[in-house]
C-alpha cells in the first residue's frame, strides 16, 4: 500500500456496524416511540441505519400497534416488497401478542409474517429498539428449551 | 370555503422566516461543535441514560435477609394483572411461621403491559418493578421469566432486600 493510501487508511475501511434501511409499518401510541429514534435524543442515523419511505429499497420492516385486517393485508404486501434479506421487527405487545386483553379477532404478526426480533413493552423504550436492530446481525445463541407452567396448565385445563 | 387573502408587506415576504430559521439551525451546530458536553444526543451503546428511580422497568421479586423469596404465593397480583400473564403454584412451607410459599412463579414478558398493577397490589413488598427497561430477543429467546431470572439475575447483584421486617409484619397482622 502505497505511503499515501496508509495514511487514509481509516476513511477506505469498511464500517464495523452494518447498514440498514427500515421501513417504518408504525400505528398506535407505540408509534410515537418509533419516530423518536430518528429525533435529536436517540439519532439512529449515527449508527448508519435509516428510515426510508419506500418497502422497496429497506431491508428491515419495523411493525407496531394494533393489527386489524386492512394492517394485516398493508403488512403483507410491504414483505412482498422489502429487499433480499427481509427481516421483521415487532415492537410492543399490540403486535407481538395481538393484545393483552382476550378479544374476539386476535392477529399476531407472526401469523402473518416470520419475524425475526421481538420487543416487548407497551410501549418499549427507544434504546431496547436500538438494541433489536443492532442484535439482529448477531448469530443467535442455542437456548434451551424450557417448559412452561403457563404452558402446562393450559393443556392440563 | 373561501380564502383569506391577507395582503400586509410583511407576510409576503418569506425570506426572513427562512433566515430566522436557519439562524437557529447554525446556532445549534456550533454549540454543538463546541460544547460537546452538552449536545441532546445520547451515544446510545456507549452512554446509558439515567432513568429516575420510580420508572416501571423489569420486575424485580425482593428476597428476605437470608435470602429466601418474600413472596407469600397470596394470587393477588396474578388476580389484578389486566393482561394476565402471572402463573403462580404455591406450597406450603417447612417453617411453622411461613404460610405458604410459590414454588413456581412466572411472568410472561410478552403480554405484560407493564402497567405497575402487580406492584401496587402486592400487600408485602415482594415484587417491584425494576430499574432496567425490557430487554428484546431474537426469535426463540426466553420471554418467560422464572423465580432465577426475577429474583436472582446477574444486574441484581445478590437480589434486592426489602425494608419490610418480618417480625414487623407479623405483629402488624399483614
Ligand atoms: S403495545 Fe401498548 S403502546 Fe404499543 S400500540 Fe399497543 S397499546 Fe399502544
Ligand atoms: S406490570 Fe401489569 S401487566 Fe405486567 S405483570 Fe404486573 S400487573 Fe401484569
Ligand atoms: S401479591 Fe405479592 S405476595 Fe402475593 S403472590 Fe403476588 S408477589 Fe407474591
Amino acid at each position: 500500500m502505497s505511503p499515501l493510501l496508509e495514511k487514509w487508511k481509516d476513511y477506505f475501511q469498511k464500517p464495523d456496524r452494518i447498514t440498514r434501511r427500515v421501513f417504518v409499518a408504525a400505528k398506535g401510541c407505540c408509534a410515537i416511540e418509533v419516530e423518536n429514534l430518528i429525533a435529536s435524543t436517540y439519532d439512529i442515523q449515527r449508527l448508519g441505519i435509516d428510515f426510508v419511505q419506500d418497502p422497496r429499497s429497506a431491508s428491515l420492516m419495523i411493525v407496531s400497534g394494533w393489527i386489524d385486517d386492512s394492517f394485516a393485508d398493508e403488512i403483507i404486501e410491504n414483505y412482498a416488497y422489502l429487499e433480499q434479506d427481509k427481516k421483521v421487527v415487532a415492537v410492543g405487545i399490540c403486535s407481538v401478542a395481538a393484545n393483552i386483553f382476550y378479544t374476539e379477532k386476535k392477529i399476531r404478526l407472526a401469523d402473518l409474517v416470520p419475524v425475526a426480533s421481538y420487543i416487548p413493552g407497551c410501549p418499549p423504550r427507544p434504546e431496547a429498539m436500538i438494541q433489536a436492530i443492532l442484535n439482529l446481525d448477531v448469530p443467535a445463541k442455542k437456548t434451551k428449551k424450557m417448559t412452561y407452567l403457563s404452558e402446562v396448565m393450559k393443556s392440563n385445563g | 370555503m373561501s380564502i383569506v387573502k391577507r395582503g400586509n408587506l410583511k407576510n409576503s415576504w418569506y425570506l426572513p422566516a427562512i433566515l430566522s430559521g436557519l439562524g437557529i439551525t447554525f446556532k445549534n451546530m456550533i454549540l454543538n461543535l463546541f460544547g460537546k458536553r452538552k449536545m441532546l444526543t445520547l451515544n446510545y451503546p456507549e452512554e446509558k441514560y439515567e432513568y429516575s428511580p420510580r420508572f416501571k422497568g423489569s420486575h424485580v421479586l425482593t428476597v428476605k435477609k437470608d435470602g429466601s423469596i418474600r413472596c407469600t404465593a397470596c394470587m393477588l397480583c396474578a388476580t389484578n394483572c389486566p393482561a394476565d400473564c402471572i402463573t403462580i403454584i404455591a406450597s406450603e412451607h417447612d417453617d411453622p411461621s411461613v404460610e405458604k410459599y410459590p414454588i413456581a412463579y412466572e411472568i410472561d414478558t410478552l403480554r405484560c403491559v407493564y402497567c405497575g398493577f402487580c406492584e401496587e397490589a402486592c400487600p408485602v413488598d415482594a415484587i417491584r418493578m425494576g430499574p432496567e427497561w425490557q430487554m428484546p430477543g431474537i426469535n426463540g429467546a426466553n420471554f418467560v421469566h422464572d423465580i432465577r431470572q426475577l429474583a436472582k439475575r446477574p444486574n441484581l447483584k445478590g437480589g434486592v432486600v426489602s425494608v419490610l421486617d418480618e417480625e414487623e409484619r407479623h405483629k402488624a397482622g399483614i
